[in-house]
Parts: structure tokens; sequence; C-alpha cells
């Protein structure tokens, strides 16, 4: 008789496991269902596009950009020898890249001054974009204070301690 | 009887496992199953590729500025080709749309700039009619570029469009 009820609770174990395991099996079943249908088609497009560093026609608009004459000088000299950005080429750098993409994702050309490189060590930034005006907007901040892509940068001088950088800024996290 | 019941137990622990790898299986085929849409990433390709053809190092490619014999011949120069496999009934539908704009870029206009009397297009114009009934402001991309020959400043806008719907939506 001891043995008999030993059984039956032995079994009745094994048969609620098996429900409980059912029961987690659907839940899960249904809710990757649901996820589906939540995900729309839109939104399951290959998500590469904001990891993407590369823009060629960003790339090309630079180049373009920097060859531009002004004067008989092209933009890239007047950089180089002005030090910063002058009325002319930071308008057309603003009308070439502001909104480049859409409203909310800019792009930006700005400058990087870095510190000598330490002995046996790497250039170092010594600030993100000094002071002035970049297309339209006035960057004064010594760090990252925007979400931003790098897409392009093109060194001033032999040194490679002044480089003239294209970045996306934006909504990048969307 | 200790055998046997030790067989029933076997029987049910791969009858369990069964369930649970069947279940694991239609949850990876019904989230993953659904088809990825890569024709944004297609148009991009297609988008620089053009470009690419058009413009090298900041000015224009040799022979492309208005020039008729590059427009007629502009799948072939730009290595272009715009069959599809042979599925959906594709066969006598183009699935691509390609539209190049150029522009005389103006500094001091609030617009782009003036449109040329030189447009390049390509392929199936029924693809733009049905991107524009879904996205009426879609309208490409554009990159700055210049003529080496009169340092003039250029606009180029580039439509690329993938129809491909029925391998890109449910």
């Amino acid at each position: 008789m001891k043995y008999n009820k030993a059984q039956a609770g032995e079994t009745m174990t094994w048969i609620v496991a098996t429900l409980v395991i059912i029961v987690l099996l659907f839940f899960s079943v249904f809710a990757t269902s649901a996820l589906v249908k939540v995900l729309k088609v839109g939104e399951r497009s290959f998500p590469l596009n904001k990891h993407e560093t590369q823009d060629l026609l960003a790339s090309k608009s630079l180049s373009a950009y920097l060859l531009t004459e002004d004067d008989g000088k092209e933009i890239f000299n007047q950089i180089n020898e002005e030090g910063f950005f002058n009325d002319f080429n930071g308008e057309l750098a603003e009308k070439l890249f502001k909104g480049f993409y859409n409203e909310e994702n800019d792009l930006v050309v700005g400058m990087m001054v870095f510190d000598p490189p330490p002995e046996g060590g790497g250039a170092k930034h010594s600030s993100y974009f000094t002071e002035g005006v970049m297309g339209g907007l006035t960057l004064q901040s010594t760090s990252r204070t925007f979400n931003a892509l790098h897409v392009q940068k093109i060194y001033l001088n032999e040194n490679n301690n002044r480089s003239l950088e294209l970045l996306v800024r934006g909504n990048l996290d969307d | 009887m200790n055998k046997k019941g030790d067989k029933l137990i076997s029987i049910y622990w791969f009858a369990i496992l069964f369930i649970v790898v069947g279940a694991v299986v239609y949850m990876v085929y019904i989230f993953y199953g659904v088809p990825y849409d890569i024709r944004g990433i297609e148009s991009g390709v297609l988008t620089e590729h053009i470009a690419d053809c058009l413009a090298e190092g900041g000015y224009f490619r040799e022979n492309v500025l208005n020039s008729e014999d590059f427009k007629n011949s502009f799948l072939t120069r730009c290595n272009l080709n715009f069959e599809v496999e042979e599925v959906y009934d594709w066969d006598g539908q183009e699935q691509y749309y390609v539209e190049v704009n150029f522009y005389e870029f103006d500094l001091d206009s609030s617009e782009v700039g003036s449109k040329l009397n030189f447009e390049i297009i390509e392929g199936n114009i029924n693809v733009k009619t049905a991107e524009l009934l879904e996205n009426p402001e879609s309208e490409g991309r554009s990159f700055y570029v210049l003529d080496e020959a009169t340092n003039q400043q250029y606009i180029v806008n580039i439509m690329a469009l993938v129809r491909k719907t029925e391998k890109n939506e449910i």
C-alpha cells in the first residue's frame, strides 16, 4: 500500500513537471509570435547603416570642397595658411554639409588639432573642434558634446597633427 | 519492475526533448523567417557605384558632363546590368530605376542651383512612380563636384531605386 502511494506521488511530480514545461514552451512561442507581429517590415531592414563609417558621396563632396578655388586659391591651402575657416569656406561648408542627410542627421566639417605625439606614442587629441564657426554651428566644446560618427579625415600638414574631419552629427542611435 | 520503469522514464525524457527542440526550432523559424528588406542597401550601393562612375577625386571624369555619348551608353560606361533573376514574372518588368540630375551650384542662392538641361534616366519609370506614391519626399542623394576644365561647381543628384518587392516584403 505504502509502495503504491509513493508511486502515485512520483507520477504526480512528473505530470506537474511536464505541464510546467509545456506551459513555458507555449508562452515562449506566443511571445515570439507577438514580437514578430510588433516588428514591422520597415523596422526589419538590414541594420548596417548606423554602423557605417564610410560614405562615398560625403567623401567625394569633401574632396571637391577642398579643391574649390576662392581668389585663385584652393580651400585646402586657404585653411592651411589661415589656420581656420574663413567666411567663404565656412559658408560653403555650411551650405554643402548641413542637412546633408536629413534634418536629424547633419554632416559637420570640423578641424581637429592634435598634441605633438609623445615619444614612442601616438597622437593625442588636444581638442575636438577648436573654437569657431563651422558649418554654421558654434562648437566651443573641447570634448564630444554630441553623438558623432566619423566619416572622413584629411590631414592638413605633413606632421599629421592637424586634420579636417567630416562627422555625422545626429540621432545615430535611433 | 525497476527496469520497466526506467524504460518509461527514458521514453518520457526523449518525448520532452523532442517537444522542446521542436518549439525552439519553430520560434527561430517564425522570428528569423521574415525576410530582411535590403532594398535600401542595394539602392545605396547602386548610388555609390554611379557616383564613382561620374566623378573621381572631386572632379567629373572625362566626357561625362553634357556628353550625349555618355548619356546614351550610360549602363555600359558604368558597368551596370539591370537584368534580374527569372522569378516572380520579373522578365518583362525591370526592377531598377536610375535618374541622375545635374545642377550648377550657386553659393548665394537658397536653392540647390539651376538644373542643367542634361539628365540621365534608365530603367523602369513605374518603380519611381511607386516609390513617390509611398515616399513623396524621396529625392535621392546628392554630392558636390567640380568641373576641372572650368572650375565650375556642380551638385549631382542620384536617385537609384530598386523594386524587388516580392523578395523583400512579407
